[in-house]
């Protein structure tokens, strides 16, 4: 996935952030398929991150068919969802 | 027509962004990557607030804890041993009602021991769990909450949170239910980071202290160690 971004929602995280175990929770209720990298266990996709993102590996950063929200507050996920027919 | 245009421009951002992210491993580290790093990240921002539109005045309180310090540095504690009797214990709640370990007996019991109200991986912690309260009851847990905050902290956080699980106060004597269940950090003033499950007959079933403050424990493990002892 880094460097070569497909259609679909990847959630770049990691294992103890609560928002990406929020952001995980909801897509699976929602019963929307995604990919989650652990950006600890993955140096491409931590790189990935700090390119978007302005150096920083912040976490939850979430790929949604070409768009990027960084650090999102729910609405703001939902928001991207909908636009991109997920929900 | 000029709104058209504005349409026309953005629907080319998706495969701009695609585009963006695939230059990523073609450019060697260096001052100039990071300056396009940079105003990538810029351009997410301004977009971030177009959406949203701007809102001035009073801040958003629900997203302070954003801009508080940030509260890391390892475990000092260690979980009392699976098979061990929970301790009882007696705390108020945020609307000053006592609440009772033992009141819970017969079914399963996550205790929720976290730093502090208002700080920022509490904040996320406990928004994860007030987003899956019905996953904790549909496997028959209720979940306590316990902080050395006062009750008025709790009421006031518990608002803005939305968060409408007990939220007890260990605040006098400060910290002696932590210290019951060996999670309290002396040196800091407030427990780590731990959760224990307490079984229907009143044992400790489950315990867990982050190895790190800012560590949130995975909510998968959680779910999984409820779904194990329920059977």
């Amino acid at each position: 996935m880094p460097g070569d971004p497909s259609d679909g929602v990847v959630v770049y995280g990691t294992t103890w952030c609560a928002q990406t175990m929020r952001v995980r929770r909801f897509l699976e209720r929602n019963e929307i398929a995604y990919q989650f990298v652990d950006v600890e266990a993955d140096q491409a996709a931590a790189n990935q991150v700090r390119w978007w993102t302005g150096g920083f590996v912040s976490t939850p950063t979430i790929y949604i068919n070409g768009q990027i929200l960084v650090e999102p507050q729910m609405p703001e996920l939902e928001d991207a969802l909908v636009a991109n027919g997920l929900v | 027509m000029e709104q058209k245009n504005r349409s026309s421009q953005l629907s080319r951002m998706p495969e701009l962004i695609k585009q963006f992210t695939r230059l990523e491993p073609q450019i060697q580290d260096s001052p100039e990557k990071q300056a396009l790093s940079v105003l990538h990240a810029m351009i997410q921002e301004l977009s971030r607030g177009t959406q949203r539109g701007s809102q001035p005045g009073a801040p958003d309180i629900t997203t302070l804890y954003k801009q508080a310090p940030s509260m890391e540095g390892p475990a000092v504690t260690e979980c009392l041993p699976v098979g061990t009797l929970a301790p009882d214990f007696e705390l108020p709640d945020a609307s000053g009602r006592p609440v009772r370990l033992s009141d819970y007996r017969g079914r399963q019991v996550v205790l929720v021991f976290y730093p502090l109200d208002w700080s920022p991986g509490c904040s996320q912690q406990l928004d994860l769990y007030q987003q899956e309260i019905k996953e904790f009851e549909q496997r028959g847990a209720k979940i306590l909450g316990i902080s050395i905050d006062s009750i008025y902290s709790h009421g006031a956080w518990a608002t803005v949170r939305g968060i409408t699980f007990p939220l007890l106060s260990d605040f006098n004597p400060k910290g002696a239910v932590a210290r019951k269940y060996h999670v309290y950090r002396e040196d800091d003033g407030f427990s780590d980071r731990a959760l224990y499950i307490i079984s229907p007959d009143g044992s400790i079933c489950y315990g867990r202290v982050s190895p790190y403050l800012h560590h949130i424990p995975d909510i998968y493990d959680l779910f999984s160690a409820l779904e194990t002892q329920r059977g």
